[in-house]
């Protein structure tokens, strides 16, 4: 996951050049001197003027350092899958949440994280269905947060205090 | 000024009371959260007190904000995950002494700093507070515009090793900032037809995503780390009131410092707390050290400042009605609704309510002290429970946190996103704070500047022919010119021992 | 295993049973309502439909929920309920839209939306500082017609919006050359008004209720009200109509709409819930007491109203010269 200081550089310059680009596009409408493109513009010059330090100084500093390093977690699957389990966790709540509704995209989230990290499933699914009960409780009946209530959704009037 | 008498008869009511304590435990929970902010806490009050009566409503508002804003610290200091915009700051500084198993000193000085600076800005607030409202609204956009940029020499304090890896966060920062509706003609940007990107992104999704998640990313796989150290909540009381006398300079500069950026409507506890972190590590010795001492320094003030900055933002709100921050902003509409309309008239008709309002803040600030320390110890015990479970229920919350206060999905998908993307940054040594700071700071930037120019159809002069907008200016650019030199010599001293990315500060 | 088991059909039957217990399907509402606001928690808008909820909640004992969606000006807000299933269950609120769609911001038209009932409209107003050389809406006027970019004038939030639209309309009338106005905007009218207390503007646009404090303290003074009647808790405050003879007004509204294409006989039942609601005395009083202006309208009625909208707002921005048409 880490790279080298000048990979960092051209990313940043790449999205500063981007940007400057884009910003080139917007142009002012009226009679306004500087436009909805003058601030992005400057942004992306200051990125492409800091990226290009970087690509310099990683030069400079850094010319023995590997272009990428690989850390040693990522040799052992068990924790590549712990760690990519999160961004896929949130991933399933935002596509789930609506139809299946927050109490159960919860429960199954919290399980599977749980699972996931070598908790016993049936400890997992307790604690999980415990946890997304009482959160539910507390957002959506009491302080109402607009949870989705998904298959619920017809009987929640009476969940809703 | 008004009988203390009528005030304390008021405040004596049992009810109101209640109200009190119950709002100070909801603000202090939700703002321990990882995950829940002082923001949300603010805004998902509001159905309940919208209906009741004036006194104990607007008693609720004001509590639980200041409970939260202080109890953003206790997730930042101990799982690095900070609570509110403001924390960020100096979450770095406080994890580190939490790591050295100093979590009560961390958190000690933050709840003690918290609690004196609201009483300061509580006393200011009471002594003078229609005299400096009358100074706070003589500033215009000329005068924010250079507020703003003072405020983003910040980034350079928390920038960490590398000076250009910090500015490349700031600027990065600054971009997140522009997406959506420019503020002045309107004009969609960076939405690629996106709905959800023209309302643009919001700060506390990202602010989630870049801290909590991707501290939680990091911990996935480091079997052997404990989340964190415990607090030892018994010797907070101790350890702290030691400090507090040595740290005193540290307290009242940040307190009166809070007060007066958050007196300034436009400016919130954030940016208060971020300038009062870069004039710790500036103006003293002291703060400016590696060590604990150093640490303890920039949380005081940081802190006194952020609370302090909540008191200082009841001024242009009830003189003028005019807010600081988004969680000032509910505050103020709350009393409105309520029927005690902000106003100079308010402190000549209803001067009981108002000075009431005052007694309310001061005593708020004072129950943080005993509540602080209850809540920490309570976080404290739920934090030896096992990361595998505790950590996917932190998750859950950084998912609610970021949808409750944005209402909309899309937020949990940036949530996703920035996790990962913090995640990089950190591993590349890209510090987050500045992007924060940014994302701060970039729409107060482009607004006044914007603006400025419209008003004078085009001539940068502006900016420096204001007596007090002027003499801004000039301090800011002594101060990014003192900053770029200073930041310059140390690199070419570095140079040496061959490491230019060496530059601290 | 048998505990999660148990713990799963506990649940099964609480619900069936809530279910029986329901009773027969009534009309509507038979659920939660969403009712969604494209204002923050805590503004004038979030304050009259968590007023309006409330009765509607009292009236047929379902929850309205109120969802704040205020981001890019209300655009996330309107587009989330307009594209929401028209069942009767997810409504918002209806304010000033036209514009988004002229500036290339959104794609909604008034025929995106089901409008159910209008319940309160509050006027522009124009507001100097006291210590300005503008005294009257005369004088900003003729100050006007010397040169139209002499005043810096600031649209008390974004411009093209409820505020400016209907000054840009007077000044229209009266002949000005409105394309060269310096029409400034703001990130809300307190961010306005704030610059006209420190001499930054000259002219703030924004309803009047705003700007009582101010107002108290001595430093704002309001010089018309873009209304065709004086408004009752401001009756020293002259209508421009008054001043100038040209009958303009305007300013912002606040109704309750629903998406496109909502059965006619469901708009009848959800038209007389929130007329129940609107007559009520609390949220009459509610409104009165904070100042904000009632006036009620129903579905037929809103629908010419915002079509109206519609035209005067493209008639004006076209005057401007903004726009992507």
């Amino acid at each position: 996951m880490k790279a080298h200081d000048s990979i960092v550089g051209l990313v940043v310059a790449i999205l500063g050049g981007a940007i400057a680009l884009y910003s080139q596009s917007l142009v002012p409408p009226r009679h306004l001197n500087y436009g909805p493109g003058f601030f992005p513009l400057l942004i992306g010059i200051g990125l492409v003027l800091v990226g290009g330090g970087l690509i310099v100084q990683g030069y400079v500093t850094g010319r023995d350092k590997p272009l990428f390093y690989r850390p040693r977690w990522l040799e052992n699957r068990q924790l590549v899958f712990r760690f990519w389990i999160i961004p896929i966790a949130i991933l399933f709540y935002w596509l789930a949440v609506t139809p299946l509704g927050f109490l159960a995209t919860a429960t199954i989230l919290l399980a599977m994280i749980q699972i996931a990290n070598g908790v016993r499933w049936k400890l997992a699914f307790a604690v999980a269905l415990i946890t997304a009960l009482v959160v539910n409780i507390l957002f959506a009946s009491i302080l109402h947060v607009p949870l989705s209530w998904g298959v619920l959704t017809p009987i929640s009037g009476l969940f809703i205090w | 000024m008004v009988d203390a008498g009528t005030i304390l008869a008021q405040l004596a009511d049992p009810y109101l009371l209640l109200v009190i304590v119950a709002s100070a435990a909801y603000g202090l929970a939700i703002g321990s959260i990882p995950g829940l902010t002082a923001l949300m806490a603010t805004a998902l009050l509001v159905p309940f007190i919208i209906f009741m009566a004036p006194l104990p409503a607007i008693a609720s508002i004001i509590t639980a904000s200041a409970m939260a804003i202080f109890a953003g610290d206790i997730p930042g200091a101990l799982l690095r995950m900070p609570g509110t915009p403001a924390s960020a700051a100096y979450t770095d500084d406080a994890f580190k002494l939490t790591r050295q198993g100093k979590s009560a000193t961390a958190l000690g000085a933050g709840l003690f700093a918290s609690a004196f600076g609201g009483v300061a800005s509580a006393t200011i607030l009471t002594l003078c507070a229609p005299w400096l409202a009358r100074i706070a609204l003589s500033f215009s956009s000329v005068e924010y515009f250079w507020l703003g940029v003072l405020g983003l020499s910040c980034a350079t304090f928390v920038a960490g090793p590398s000076l250009l890896k910090g500015l490349a966060s700031l600027l990065f920062g600054l971009f997140l900032a522009t997406m959506g509706l420019d503020p002045i003609s309107g004009m969609p940007r960076f939405t690629f037809g996106s709905t959800n990107l023209v309302g643009g992104l919001g700060l506390i999704p990202v602010l989630i995503g870049l801290f909590a998640v991707s501290e939680l990313l990091r911990n996935s796989y480091g079997q052997d780390r404990q989340m964190s150290e415990k607090a030892k909540p018994a010797s907070i009381v101790k350890t702290v009131v030691k400090l507090m006398w040595p740290h005193k300079i540290g307290l009242l500069r940040g307190s009166l410092l809070g007060t007066v950026v958050g007196s300034l409507p436009g400016a919130g506890s954030d940016i208060a707390a971020w300038i009062s972190y870069a004039l710790a590590k500036k103006s003293s010795k002291r703060g400016n050290s590696d060590t604990e001492e150093g640490a303890v320094e920039r949380i005081m003030s940081a802190s006194a400042a952020n609370n302090a900055s909540l008191g200082g933002a009841y001024i242009p709100a009830t003189v003028f009605g005019i807010p600081g921050d988004a969680i000032t902003a509910i505050v103020i509409s709350v009393m409105f609704i309520k029927g005690v309309n902000p106003g100079p008239t308010l402190f000549l008709n209803q001067p009981q309510v108002i000075y009431a309002i005052f007694a309310i803040f001061f005593l708020a600030n004072l129950l943080m002290l005993p509540l602080g320390i209850a809540c920490i110890r309570g976080f404290g015990l739920i934090l030896r429970l096992p990361t595998s479970i505790i950590s996917p229920v932190i998750l859950l919350f950084c998912i609610l946190g970021a949808f409750s206060v944005e209402n909309t999905l899309f937020a949990v998908g940036l949530v996703a996103l920035f996790g990962l993307l913090g995640y990089v940054m950190e591993e590349n040594e890209v510090p987050l704070a500045p992007a924060i700071l940014g994302l701060i700071l970039g729409p107060l930037l482009e607004q006044t500047f914007m603006t400025t120019m419209l008003k004078s159809q085009g001539d940068l002069l502006t900016f420096f022919n204001r007596p007090i907008g002027g003499t801004i200016g000039a301090v800011t650019i002594l101060v990014w010119a003192l900053i770029i030199g200073l930041k310059l010599f140390a690199s070419r001293d570095a140079k040496n021992d061959s490491s230019l990315a060496d530059t601290a500060s | 295993m048998n505990r999660s088991r148990r713990i799963i059909r506990t649940i099964l039957c609480t619900s069936a049973m809530a279910t029986l217990l329901a009773g027969p399907a009534l009309a509507w509402p038979d659920q939660p309502v969403s009712m969604i606001v494209v204002a923050g928690a805590g503004g004038g808008s979030d304050f009259t439909f968590r007023l309006l909820s409330r009765e509607l909640e009292s009236q047929t004992s379902q929850p309205v929920n109120v969802i704040n969606q205020a981001q890019g000006g209300g655009i996330v807000g309107y587009t989330t309920y307009s594209t929401a299933k028209p069942d009767g269950y997810t409504m918002g609120q209806l304010s000033p839209f036209a514009q988004f769609k002229i500036l290339g911001q959104a794609d909604f038209t008034a025929d995106s939306f089901t409008p159910l009932s209008l319940v309160n409209v509050d006027p522009s107003a124009i507001h100097v500082g006291v210590s300005s050389d503008l005294k009257s809406l005369d004088d900003i006027v003729a100050a006007l017609k010397k040169d139209p970019a002499s005043l810096r004038i600031s649209c008390g939030g974004t411009c093209s919006a409820s505020w400016d639209i209907p000054f840009i309309s007077l000044m229209m009338a009266e002949g000005i050359d409105v394309a060269k106005i310096n029409l400034i905007p703001a990130s809300g009218s307190a961010a306005g008004l704030q610059e006209l207390a420190s001499g930054g503007m000259d002219v703030v646009l924004c309803s009047i209720p705003e700007t009582d404090a101010l107002t108290d303290a001595g430093m704002v003074k309001t010089v018309a009200v873009l209304s065709s009647d004086r408004l009752e808790r401001y009756p020293d405050v002259p209508t421009a109509k008054e001043i100038t003879g040209k009958d303009v007004t305007g300013g912002t509204w606040r109704g309750v709409a629903g998406p496109a294409g909502m059965d006619p006989a469901l708009v009848k039942e959800i038209e007389a819930q929130l007329k129940v609601a609107y007559e009520s005395e609390r949220f009459q009083t509610g409104m009165k007491d904070r100042g904000f202006g009632t006036q009620y309208m129903d579905s037929a009625g809103f629908a010419a109203f915002i079509k109206g909208h519609e035209a005067q707002t493209k008639e004006v921005m076209t005057a401007l010269g903004v726009g992507s048409e």
